[in-house]
Order: structure tokens, then C-alpha cells, then sequence
């Protein structure tokens, strides 16, 4: 294995080295974009810490992804080996291609973040391009793909695109997915922790020190190997998913932060003509080529009524107000009270402008639940003192307790702070009448 | 949670989500049954290896390929009244048409006319088949065609044999997955 001569250092992990060749990838001019591609897109300003970008949280999934790998080879070297080896793999060159996948998993990644993905164009089947098909699809274009063939091994390119998700994984290859993208993976540890940091919350924070060295690997029933925990590293779990919900509900749907989402979204609609037909053209822009649209869009209004309307939100920090919102389980009871209180609200308030906001849903958590009716993610739990094997949902009682999804819903009104109490009533008694009739 | 009356449809809203529902439709035509979850993820596997652009991502998991995905469409296809849960235990699930299957489907009139035929030959291939057999069909299927796309050639039957073994060694003898494997390959199913 290379020696890792190049350092670079960051605000959570410390010194992240890398070796001459990945530094090769990390100069390329699709990964030099990623430092001016907000990891928060416009959180900061909501939270002005959170000028954080892409760029380091893909060190630094690099960096939990390997401590995760190592953590394993010193624990379970044996069975990893011969897991790899069905498959005509080195543990080395496991290690290899764990490191360039979790390096360039958001390489891809639009103007913004997730906040940019709403233009993208559809697949096929209708479903939305994802940010992994625009990084496959970077990966695969020349630059990269004969940097990565000609500094790690041959056939590498494709196996990255194996790992972020294209095409069938051998059972043998699901222990390195699990590390870059499953429940406790290198992705979450990270952002978790770095996100928390920029925006100055303690939501996010978690010992995932103390989880990396819990892990171990174990032969799994599904074939290859599965991710293992000490009984010791169950309490970090907890946080770690606990630390995801506090997440989801103070920054990532905080209502400020989702206003702005929705600005984005609005403004890059019609700030868009087509351009990504081609995903490798998703490479000509980063967050400043667009911000300087914004910037100009919001002075004139040469461009057109849209751009002109959502860059000068954006750009002057003038948003609407929530006037309404549920709890954090909103089911389709709550829809249809949504639904039908803002339809009354847009009649009798034919001058304020409303936004109905019915898309703020994420999936906290897909642990197994004793006597859940869904399948989810079991792992065994390995007690150091007896040497006796158990499960996690045996193990624990925490993960029942938090649902698996969250879906708040919200009225945003662009009313004047003097109208915002005596709208927020009316709103009130609507929505008790709909909650009545329905 | 509260499923939403007749007619009201806010979760539901895909293309794939009109064809999970209308494989739905056709395998419980075909058998004359509802069907379980297990049923539902083997179907799904091999509508998409027969080139329905689902958008589900299969990994090998306890009862052979899962997506989870197919849950949280499922859970967006019975909030709309579109499918149906009849089964009383929340551990197991009987899914069957619902209210709102009919109005659904309509509005995906083309998506569904260009992969019906797929859809019924999947429903109707697989409709006699228990979940324990679909678990072995399908993880024969998963293990012969990842290791195709590893290898960058067709596996050998032994290979692709003795893999299935090694992973569903306590529930198959290596006599029934050879036998699975030949009926399989016979009716050229695998890649």
C-alpha cells in the first residue's frame, strides 16, 4: 500500500493524508468544482456558519470510510481477506477502491446541493436524475477515469460505480457499500458532525470515534460479510440516530432554510434551459457562476418575471412567513387539512401571497424494529465479555421509539409582520373547521 | 396513519408507482390471491431484469433481493387508497387492489400500455410460486448476474451453485438449487 505523503487539515477530523495519486484526483477539474459548492446550499442564511462546502466533506468521508475499513482489517482481517478473495480481491485494493469512491461520491453534486437537483432532467421512468448518475457520469469522462485506471487498478471505474449504486453489487462487495452509504456510514458520520460545527448546533454531535472502534465484520446469511457492532458502541448508534432526527427538524427543514430551498428551486426552474441533457455540462457550473446570475437576475429584470422575483428573495433575504404548520409525522389525514385550509385561505385572501410547502419528508432511520410491519437493517452485536452474539433490536430500545420518517407540512404567507398574528388566527380556525368536515 | 378518501391522491405520483400498483393488479388477477411483501420484492426484481424501469435498487438481503424503497412506495400507494393492506397482523401484509387503483392507473395510460406486457408475464410466471421458492429463484437470478457483471462473463453453473449454497445452505439443499438453477436456465431466465 501507497504511503499517504499529502495532508490536508480539517476543522473535525484532524490531519486527513492522502496519497500522490489520490492527490491527482482531488486536483482534477471535476473535484476542484466541489470547493465552491455550498454543502448546505443557502443554510447560511439561516445559520451563517454554514459556509462549508462539498469539497471537504468528501475528505472527510474518505477519511471515516478508511478508519471504518481499518477498524475492520485489525478486527476481523482474517475473514475480510477471504471475503475479497472469492472475487479476485486484494485487501489493498478493497482499501484502494473504498478511499476514491468515498472521496468522489458527491462529485456530481449541482450548483446548491440538493437545492439544484429539481433541474435536472428525468430518466426514462420519469424518476428525478440523481446527484450519484451526474458523479457517475463525471467518473466515467475522461479526465477521471484515466487518472483512477492509471494510478489504482484496472477496471476500478467501474467498480466505484458498483459501489454508489449502478447495477448489482456482489454479495461479497456489500460490506465497502455499507461503509459509504448504509445505516452508520461514513457519509452520515460525517456531514452529522461537520454540519453541526459550521452552523453552531450541538445537534449533529455524536462519539463517532468511540462507534469506529466498536466495528467489526461478521459472516453474514446474505452472503460476504456484514458490519458488526461491540456491545460498548450500541449508545453511540442511539446518538448517531438521534443526532440525525435533532438534524432533520432544527437545520436541514428548519422553516427558514426550506423558504430559501423553495427560492432556489423556483428561480433555478426558470434559470434553466435545458442545459444538463448533457449531465457531464453540469460540470460548466458551481455555486459562485450562479450566485453571480442571482446577483444580476436580482438588479434587472432583463431575464425574465420569475428569475428577477426569486434572485431578489435570495438576494435581499425577504421571505414569506409560516403561518401554519404539523407536527413531524404528518400522514395523509394532515395533507388533506393542509390542502384544503390554504384552498380557503387563497380565496379569502385574494392580495397575500401563499406557499404550501408539502414536500419536507426524509427518512430518519431503517433499522429493523422488533414487530415492525416493515423489513429494515439488523445487525449483530458482539459482547466482548461473554463472546455471545445477539441483535441490535434486541439490544436496544431506542430505535423503536423514533419513527422512521419525518413529513412536516407548512402554509408560508408573504404578509407584513403587523398582519402575521391576525392571519395566524384565521389560519387557526380554518384549519380547525377542515379538521372537523374532513 | 389515515388513508385518504376516494379520489384524493397526494403521495402517490409516478410513473414507477403506476407500475408497482398495476404488477400488483396483474398478479393478484394471475393467482387469484393477495400478496405478501416478500412476493412483492421478487416480482419487482424481475420485472426490472426484464426491463421495466422500475427505479428500485436491489441488494442481496435475509429473503433474497430487496429494495427498500419498494416499502416506502407501497406506503405512498396505500395512504392513496391506490392498494390495499388486508392482512390484520402489522408483522405480515396481504396487499390487494384498492379504491383508488382504477382512477390511478388512468393517469399513467401510456407509461403502463408500453410495459403491460412485461408486467402480466412476470405476474403470471411467478403467480404459482411460494415466497421460500421465489426467495431461491430470485437470489439464483442475483448471484448469476452480479457475478456476470464482476467477472465480465457468464459464471459457470458450480460458481454461481455454490454461492447460493454458502448463503442458503440452512434452507436448500444443494440438490434443489442445482435442479432451480437448470429450470432457470432452461427457460432462459438468467442473463
Amino acid at each position: 500500500m501507497e504511503v499517504h505523503p499529502v495532508r490536508f487539515r480539517d476543522p473535525v477530523h484532524g490531519f486527513i493524508h492522502l496519497s500522490k495519486s489520490e492527490l491527482k484526483f482531488v486536483e482534477s477539474k471535476a473535484f476542484r468544482r466541489l470547493r465552491h459548492i455550498k454543502q448546505l446550499a443557502l443554510t447560511y442564511l439561516v445559520y451563517p456558519g454554514a459556509m462549508h462546502t462539498r469539497f471537504e466533506h468528501s475528505l472527510g468521508v474518505m477519511e471515516l470510510a478508511t478508519r471504518a475499513f481499518e477498524a475492520i482489517q485489525n478486527r476481523s482481517g482474517e475473514l475480510l481477506s477471504t471475503n475479497l478473495k472469492k472475487i479476485g480481491m486484494t485487501v489493498d485494493q478493497a482499501k484502494s477502491l473504498l478511499r476514491a469512491t468515498a472521496l468522489l461520491h458527491d462529485v456530481g453534486h449541482l450548483p446548491f446541493s440538493h437545492g439544484g437537483e429539481a433541474v435536472l432532467p428525468k430518466n426514462s421512468n420519469g424518476e428525478p436524475t440523481t446527484h450519484e448518475q451526474v458523479s457517475i457520469a463525471f467518473i466515467r469522462e475522461h479526465e477521471l477515469s484515466d487518472l483512477l485506471e492509471k494510478e489504482l487498478y484496472h477496471g476500478v471505474v467501474e467498480h466505484i460505480a458498483l459501489l454508489l449504486g449502478e447495477g448489482q453489487l456482489p454479495p461479497e462487495l456489500l460490506i465497502l457499500k455499507r461503509l459509504i452509504s448504509g445505516q452508520f456510514d461514513a457519509d452520515k458520520m460525517d456531514y452529522l458532525n461537520r454540519d453541526s460545527l459550521h452552523c453552531g448546533v450541538g445537534y449533529g454531535n455524536f462519539d463517532y470515534l468511540r462507534l469506529l472502534e466498536t466495528l467489526r465484520a461478521e459472516e453474514s446469511t446474505e452472503g460476504g460479510l456484514e458490519l458488526c457492532l461491540d456491545r460498548g458502541g450500541i449508545h453511540t448508534l442511539e446518538a448517531m440516530m438521534l443526532a440525525r432526527y435533532w438534524m432533520f427538524t432544527q437545520v436541514y427543514y428548519h422553516k427558514t432554510r426550506r423558504i430559501f430551498d423553495i427560492y432556489l428551486r423556483l428561480y433555478l426552474q426558470a434559470w434553466y434551459q435545458d442545459q444538463y441533457k448533457d449531465l457531464l455540462r453540469v460540470m460548466d457550473h458551481d455555486d459562485v457562476t450562479v450566485m453571480n446570475d442571482i446577483i444580476q437576475d436580482a438588479k434587472e429584470q432583463g431575464g425574465s418575471e420569475a428569475r428577477h422575483k426569486y434572485a431578489s428573495r435570495i438576494r435581499e433575504r425577504k421571505h414569506h412567513h409560516v403561518i401554519y404548520e404539523t407536527d413531524n409525522n404528518a400522514d395523509a389525514k394532515e395533507m388533506r387539512i393542509a390542502v384544503g385550509t390554504e384552498k380557503k385561505l387563497r380565496q379569502k385572501y385574494t392580495d397575500v401571497d401563499f406557499i404550501l410547502d408539502r414536500d419536507a419528508r426524509g427518512t430518519l432511520h431503517k433499522f429493523y424494529v422488533e414487530g415492525d410491519e416493515k423489513m429494515g437493517d439488523e445487525f449483530p452485536i458482539y459482547d466482548t465479555i461473554s463472546g455471545r452474539y445477539s441483535r441490535l433490536s434486541e439490544e436496544s430500545r431506542i430505535f423503536e421509539k423514533v419513527p422512521r420518517t419525518f413529513h412536516v407540512i407548512r402554509i408560508y404567507a408573504d404578509v407584513p409582520n403587523d398582519r402575521l398574528t391576525e392571519l395566524r388566527k384565521e389560519t387557526t380556525q380554518i384549519e380547525q373547521h377542515e379538521r372537523q368536515v374532513i | 396513519m389515515a388513508a385518504t378518501a376516494q379520489g384524493q391522491m397526494f403521495f402517490a405520483d409516478k410513473i414507477a408507482d403506476a407500475l408497482l400498483a398495476y404488477l400488483i393488479k396483474s398478479y393478484t388477477e394471475a393467482s387469484g390471491r393477495t400478496l405478501g411483501r416478500t412476493i412483492l420484492q421478487k416480482l419487482c426484481y424481475f420485472a426490472k431484469a426484464s426491463g421495466v424501469p422500475l427505479p428500485f435498487r436491489f441488494e442481496i438481503y435475509h429473503y433474497g433481493p430487496f429494495s427498500q424503497e419498494i416499502f416506502y412506495r407501497t406506503d405512498d400507494l396505500l395512504l392513496d387508497g391506490v392498494i390495499e393492506d388486508r392482512s390484520s397482523d402489522p408483522a405480515q401484509s396481504n396487499f390487494a387492489p384498492g379504491s383508488n387503483l382504477d382512477p390511478f392507473l388512468s393517469r399513467f395510460g401510456e407509461a403502463i400500455k408500453q410495459h403491460e406486457a412485461n408486467l402480466k408475464r412476470v405476474a403470471m410466471m411467478f403467480s404459482h410460486l411460494d415466497p421460500t421458492q421465489m426467495e431461491l429463484v430470485s437470489t439464483i437470478h442475483y448471484i448469476h448476474s452480479s457475478y456476470s457483471e464482476w467477472f465480465k462473463k457468464v459464471p459457470d453453473k458450480d460458481a454461481v451453485v455454490t454461492s447460493v449454497v454458502q448463503i442458503k445452505g440452512r434452507k436448500f439443499t444443494i440438490q434443489i438449487v442445482e435442479k432451480t438453477y437448470d429450470i432457470l436456465r432452461d427457460a432462459t431466465l438468467l442473463p
